[in-house]
């Protein structure tokens, strides 16, 4: 029995979008991303001919690039790492289309530029030689598997292109960095352009596919950053609506 | 200050213009899409630098001879000493950069073994060293792309050279969506554009590694060396999508490989290799694979995979150290490596071959370098795990080094080479939108017959009949490719093209190879032969077709 493959298309940014519908009834457990080639290997082999096949990026196919993420079932994720069996679990369906927080270029690819300029605004470099604190290690090399796919920022309430919130991959290598230098400016751009607007819903933590424990990570950047500062003041009571995050 | 085009952003690319941009050299670096999309992220093993910290009495001489023999003398012997001793200084700069490499007890950069080498000389960093050495390196760029001393240009990709003369002026570079051109000339180019796995497809490695530079650069009359060497990495999974490397980490902290040889398991390379067992160099263990499952036709279920077996190591080993592991094998096979062995077959995961290079990464063609997988100088005839990323990281700075040296070109001679050279690209895409559109079945039927032509005739093991079978082949899918024109785009049209061309060459460099060594084995010729063959193939275009010669 085939699946029904519903799949958001649009052919550039001008065009109007519009939904199509494919029928797939190659092997089940496959990633979405192999389910997609598969119906563009159709497309192909279609005697119609001139049919144009589905753009979508991808490069390593497994879940180490984040090139391939996309909205599938309303969920954000990397095609590659989702698979059609498990999904027609859930729904008999399987409904695809593009990340919504950033322009689409064409189909289900998007232009995800807004978020490698924040890293740039942020300046988020070393200066100096990294310190090295081993203790520190294990957290850093969390944070630094961010493959900047953008699901986190598709999944956040808060995030939208050109607002100043520049949401968790820039938090992570604010953290990185904060951890391994002396550095105070990371957290001051951290304070400024992620805890500012953070409203602590943590739907980036759901949905991360490198299950960055970015809970823990905000805690402490927090910690360092926010209430250390807040301490310095006096206050010593921690702010509102932060306390749920504080789990270490 | 020189003005620099790099092509590609994987390691060997970010590493080359991050030390020119250190420099204050104007860097273009052209990418079709963004750095950590690049195949360098997903190196997982590690990057060899003889530390010395274990013990064991190693030193860079210990890594050189490792690699020359890995290598079969292959190698350029002056590069490789190179490698060899720029590789601690080079793991020290990577750790300053930021790379959160794992550490040993002493807080020190702690090494691991790896295939092919006797000593614990691969540094890492826990399961997935090329995301973590390449989110270290770009954060480095991305302080220069701020202050503008570093351009990128995503999304672009290379078209041709500008040449001018005998020398390279820049690069004409196509935008894949648009297929809109550009030039961009420079005092120097550095190609860094990975590994052509398109050739073959479902390699280990990235998509985006399509192999149309290195095409288009041999038909340029830029020299190539030791394109038949290609490595099959002995630990592949075959998954629906392509096959995926296990990585030799397995091995390194102990997994072992068998298959049941009257019902009981049979540990072959511990039997034949008694020293190294399962971390001989890769050639050798693929070959080992093969005659398992060939010769002695004992390959589970009578086909060509044998099981890998990590299920006895302590479960805190596999947890830190082969998650990645775990994780493809659960998400991929539906198998749990800490109970069942993993069924294994040899699968294409490197070219040791490329553009011919010498030890400062020039070319051919003055003005014009190239580093990392694209390039040919360090691995010889087979490359160990943990000197790519090595290689890629020094390739990276040699050739800074020797690109920001070159003197001026001379804006006024460059433009005028580069106006030139884009108004021939546009003509011919202009000439190419002319032509009838084929259906896109035709393009697709010529690509998939290459790719299985050259998994067939380019094999672990190779027989001049086959080859020249190909040979002729290809000349077939060379005529079907003119008449079936994609029916939209011109860089993939381009692309078929520039492979069948460079598969021609591997061919053709296979078949001048009448000898078995590294990762070239022929029955028909199943010896080493030292006294004619221990010296690089070159090839090249000549006369409409590829001349090989030695040296
Ligand atoms: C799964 C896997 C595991 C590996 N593990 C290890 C390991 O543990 N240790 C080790 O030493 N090596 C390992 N390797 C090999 C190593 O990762 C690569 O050889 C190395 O990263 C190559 O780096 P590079 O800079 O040459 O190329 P890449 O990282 O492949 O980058 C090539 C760049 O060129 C771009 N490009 C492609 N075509 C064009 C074009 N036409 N124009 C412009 N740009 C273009 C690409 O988009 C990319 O940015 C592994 C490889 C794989 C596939
Ligand atoms: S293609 Fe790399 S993460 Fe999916």
């Amino acid at each position: 029995m085939s699946i029904k493959v519903n799949i958001r298309r649009q052919e550039n940014a001008d065009k109007e979008p519009y939904w199509q519908s494919f029928e797939y009834s190659g092997e089940r457990h496959v990633s979405v991303a192999t389910m997609i080639d598969a119906i563009n290997g159709d497309i192909a082999a279609s005697a119609k001919g001139g049919e144009r096949p589905i753009e979508w990026e991808c490069s390593c196919e497994q879940g180490l690039c984040g090139a391939c993420a996309m909205v599938v079932n309303d969920r954000p994720g990397l095609s590659c790492q989702m698979f059609c069996d498990e999904l027609v679990q859930e729904q008999p369906e399987i409904r695809i289309q593009a990340l919504s927080k950033f322009p689409v270029v064409c189909d289900l690819v998007v232009d995800r530029s807004e978020m490698f300029e924040a890293m740039k605004e942020m300046k988020l470099w070393l200066e100096a030689p990294a310190k090295v604190r081993p203790v520190n290690l294990p957290l850093q090399y969390e944070v630094s598997q961010c493959l900047m796919c953008g699901s986190c920022l598709e999944a956040c309430a808060n995030y939208s292109l050109g607002e100043a919130f520049t949401g968790m991959p820039t938090a992570m290598s604010a953290l990185n960095l904060t951890l391994m230098s002396e550095n105070k400016a990371y957290k001051k751009q951290y304070t400024k352009r992620v805890y500012e607007g953070c409203s602590k819903s943590l739907a980036c933590q759901e949905v991360c596919p490198m299950d960055i424990p970015i809970v823990e990570a905000v805690s402490k950047m927090n910690r360092i950053s926010v209430w250390s500062m807040w301490n310095l003041f006096g206050k010593r009571k921690q702010p509102v609506g932060m306390t749920g995050v504080n789990i270490e | 200050m020189n003005k620099i085009v790099i092509l590609g952003s994987g390691l060997s690319g970010l590493t080359a213009a991050l030390k020119l941009a250190m420099q204050g050299a104007a860097v273009t670096l052209v990418s079709p899409a963004y750095a950590e999309r690049s195949q360098s992220v997903m190196a997982m093993g590690g990057i060899n630098a003889a530390l010395n910290t274990k013990g064991e009495d190693d030193s860079v001489e210990q890594h050189f001879v490792d690699t020359m023999q890995g290598g079969s003398y292959l190698n350029d012997p002056e590069a490789a000493d190179n490698l060899v001793r720029m590789a601690p200084e080079l793991v020290h700069w990577l750790a300053e950069l930021g790379v959160n490499f794992t550490r040993d007890e002493a807080g020190r950069v702690d090494l691991r073994n790896f295939g092919g080498q006797k000593k614990k000389r691969t540094a890492y960093a826990g399961a997935r060293t090329g995301k973590q050495i390449m989110a270290a390196v770009i954060a480095g760029c991305r302080k220069y792309e701020a202050d503008g001393t570093i351009e990128r240009l995503t999304g672009w990709r290379f078209h041709s050279l500008i040449l001018e003369g005998a020398q390279c002026a820049g690069a004409v570079i196509i935008e894949e969506r648009t297929q809109a051109l550009r030039s961009i000339t420079a005092d120097a180019v550095i190609m860094a554009v990975g590994g052509p796995n398109g050739v073959f497809g479902h390699t280990t490695g990235s998509r985006l590694n399509d192999g149309y530079a290195a095409g288009a650069l041999l038909s340029q009359g830029v020299e190539f060396a030791n394109l038949e060497m290609i490595q099959y990495h002995p630990t592949t999974v075959h998954t629906a999508t392509k096959q995926m490397l296990i990585t030799e980490a397995a091995r390194g902290v102990g997994g072992r490989l068998y298959v049941l040889r009257d019902g009981q398991p049979w540990y072959f390379m511990e039997e034949w290799y008694p020293e190294r067992g399962a971390l001989m160099p890769r050639d050798v263990v693929s070959q080992s694979i093969y005659k398992v499952c060939n010769e002695l036709k004992l390959g589970i279920n009578g086909g060509q995979t044998v099981y890998l077996d990590i299920s006895h190591l302590p479960k805190a080993v596999i947890d830190s150290q082969l998650d990645e592991v775990v994780s493809i094998c659960r998400t991929y096979l539906n198998l749990n490596p800490y109970e069942e062995p993993i069924p294994v077959a040899p699968g294409i995961h490197y070219f040791m071959g490329g553009i011919k290079t010498d030890k400062h990464h020039r070319t051919n063609i003055a003005r014009l370098f190239a580093a990392g997988e694209c390039s040919a100088q360090y691995h010889g005839a087979n490359r160990l795990g943990g000197n790519s990323l090595l290689g890629a990281v020094c390739g990276g700075v040699v050739a800074a080094q020797s690109a920001g040296a070159v003197t001026g070109i001379g804006s006024a001679v460059a433009d005028v080479a580069g106006r030139r050279a884009l108004a021939a690209a546009a003509g011919e895409l202009e000439r190419w939108k002319g032509t009838a559109p084929s259906p896109l079945s035709d393009y697709t039927a010529v690509r998939r017959e290459l790719s299985s032509l050259m998994y067939g005739s380019m094999g672990i093991y190779r027989k001049e009949r086959e080859l020249l079978a190909a040979r002729k082949r290809i000349a077939e899918l060379e005529q079907r490719a003119a008449e079936a024109r994609h029916p939209y785009s011109y860089y993939e049209d381009r692309t078929l093209y520039a492979n069948l061309l460079l598969a021609k060459a591997m061919v053709e460099s296979a078949l001048e190879r009448k000898e078995s060594r590294g990762a070239h084995q022929r029955t028909d010729y199943s010896e080493k032969n030292d006294r004619q063959f221990k010296k690089p193939t070159n090839a090249r275009v000549a006369g409409g077709g590829i001349a090989v010669d030695f040296g």
